[in-house]
């Protein structure tokens, strides 16, 4: 575990207005959040669905990513003590549930259910809309959850860049799953990791409008070797500071849409002290 | 040694694009189309082009792509390569023979499976015309689009022209008991609603907005309202 404990993990990220919303003057709908701990850091981003049947999703994706930074932070306070196959179990079976029902206690909170009259919960949710995308990186393990549409891309030492969790062929035209769906816990994908002999150096996760601004599929994953070539000629800060101006050209030039990119990065050459 | 982000002024990844949006007219030539109809027709998407080109540059990040599908005896792409609107220009369609409205759908559907489609594509538009009854195997043609994942997700619009077209099929084919046929019995109807489907519809096809699974039971693109136009004595078909 030695080799295991130097390992430091940082955390970056930023979100962008879309073009399209710049020139609606309405707000940006995707969120990102993300938290770096003692021995491990979360990191969430959202895509509020927008359109005039979800007119709060901005907020709704706020809440996702909010939510489910602190549920997987607490939920790694509780693994210390857990084995590695029970944690597997729990992240498998519950967790899906436990994250999509905190997101419905928050937006029912937020929309103060009990003062309305008219609107039935599903109309409520609705309004809200938001997918979530969320990754948690231990010592120990590594957990990937994801509702909707979005990617999660991994990228090795030799810049092998590796779609964590395949695309949903359903999901075309906009359409996507979301947290806001009857049962909507049964369409989250999980991913549990032991750490083993091969890390991912570079994790990243991004709302889809980042994806659907390239011209292609593999135009779109050389993203995974970019950045993590930027990072190490330049460092994360330096990355970090550009990816707002990167990310606006991509939603300039590309699909239009709202865009969120969060990055982890390993850094061998840190330890914990 | 410059590296590959570098040369390319660092940002990441490949070349960039905007999406593409596929709008296709299928329109009837069969032999009823002859009396005005057909030329109405060809007079009608004509003036709408200038007002899709308007639409398209209020939204740069989609890059509408136009064709069209004449049916009568057999279905022909009538302009057969997607077109940016903005270099689109509409050839006139002659009337003539029957309404193979199913091979016309076939033929859409070939261009809707994957690929030639992609799947970061907008939802295609695709406006169905007719006067009149189905001459061969609809259902046939039907089932060849709906069965497609692009197919479903079209925005369906159908325009009947004139009291004889079969408001059955088109219903069928928009596929959402909602959303009816729009009737044109007049030229000035049939303008109205090929420049409705041409904007209004493009507009909301063309916007990044995602919609929750199932949410809508028609399809994922908020269809907005046509423009209203009472029957009366212009009624002329």
């Amino acid at each position: 575990m030695d080799g295991k404990s130097a390992t430091v993990w940082h955390v970056a990220g930023a979100r962008v207005v879309g073009a399209t919303h710049k020139r609606a003057d309405k707000p940006c709908q995707d969120a990102i959040r993300w938290e770096e701990g003692e021995s491990f850091v979360v990191l969430a981003v959202a895509d509020g669905h927008g359109g005039e049947r979800s007119p709060h999703s901005d907020v709704g994706a706020t809440l996702a990513v909010e939510g489910a930074v602190q549920f997987l932070s607490n939920f790694r306070t509780r693994a210390i003590s857990s084995s590695l196959s029970a944690l597997k179990h729990y992240a498998e079976d519950q967790l899906p549930q436990a994250l999509v029902q905190d997101w419905i206690e928050r937006v029912k909170e937020k929309a103060d259910v009990s003062k309305s009259e008219t609107r039935s919960e599903k109309e409520i949710l609705l309004q809200y809309g938001s997918t979530l995308l969320a990754a948690l990186v231990t010592p120990e393990f590594l957990l990937f959850a994801q509702l909707g549409d979005g990617d999660i891309l991994t990228v090795m030492d030799d810049g092998t860049v590796t779609r964590l969790i395949p695309k949903d062929k359903r999901l075309i035209a906009n359409e996507t799953t979301s947290l806001c769906m009857p049962y909507a816990w049964r369409e989250m994908e999980v991913v549990f990791q032991p750490v083993s002999a091969e890390l991912p150096v570079l994790i990243l996760l991004s709302t889809d409008g980042y994806a659907n601004s390239f011209a292609s599929e593999p135009d779109f994953l050389q993203v995974g070797k970019d950045y993590l070539e930027l990072i190490r000629q330049q460092g994360l800060k330096q990355v970090a500071a550009h990816l707002e101006k990167w990310l606006t050209e991509a939603s300039t030039c590309g699909s239009g849409d709202d865009i969120a990119v969060g990055l982890i990065y390993r850094d061998t050459s840190e330890s914990k002290r | 040694m410059v590296s590959a982000p570098e040369q390319k002024g660092q940002r990441p990844g490949g070349p960039m694009a905007t999406r593409p949006l596929h709008f296709i007219w299928i329109a009837d030539c069969s032999g009823s189309m002859m009396d005005g109809k057909i030329q109405a027709l060809n007079t009608a998407i004509r003036e709408a082009i200038p007002h899709m080109r308007k639409v398209a540059q209020e939204n740069p990040n989609a890059q509408v792509l136009v064709r069209a599908v004449r049916f009568s005896d057999g279905a022909y792409w009538h302009i057969a390569q997607p077109v940016p609107v903005e270099q689109f220009e509409w050839a006139d369609l002659q009337a003539t023979g029957a309404t193979d409205m199913g091979k016309a759908l076939k033929l859409v559907a070939e261009q809707l499976k994957v690929p030639p489609m992609t799947e970061r594509a907008l939802p295609p538009v695709l406006v169905l015309i007719s006067d009149g009854q189905p001459t061969d195997d609809f259902a046939a043609g039907l089932n060849a689009l709906l069965d497609l994942p692009w197919g479903k997700k079209a925005v369906r619009i159908a325009i009947a022209i004139g009291g004889d077209a079969n408001l059955e099929v088109l219903q069928r084919f928009i596929n959402n008991p909602e959303r009816p046929p729009l009737q044109a019995n007049s030229p000035e109807k049939l303008v109205s609603y090929i420049r409705w489907a041409s904007t209004a519809v493009l507009k909301s096809a063309s916007s990044p907005h995602s919609e929750p699974k199932g949410a809508s039971g028609g399809g994922n693109v908020p269809i907005p309202t046509p423009p209203s136009t009472p029957g009366g004595p212009q009624d002329v078909w």
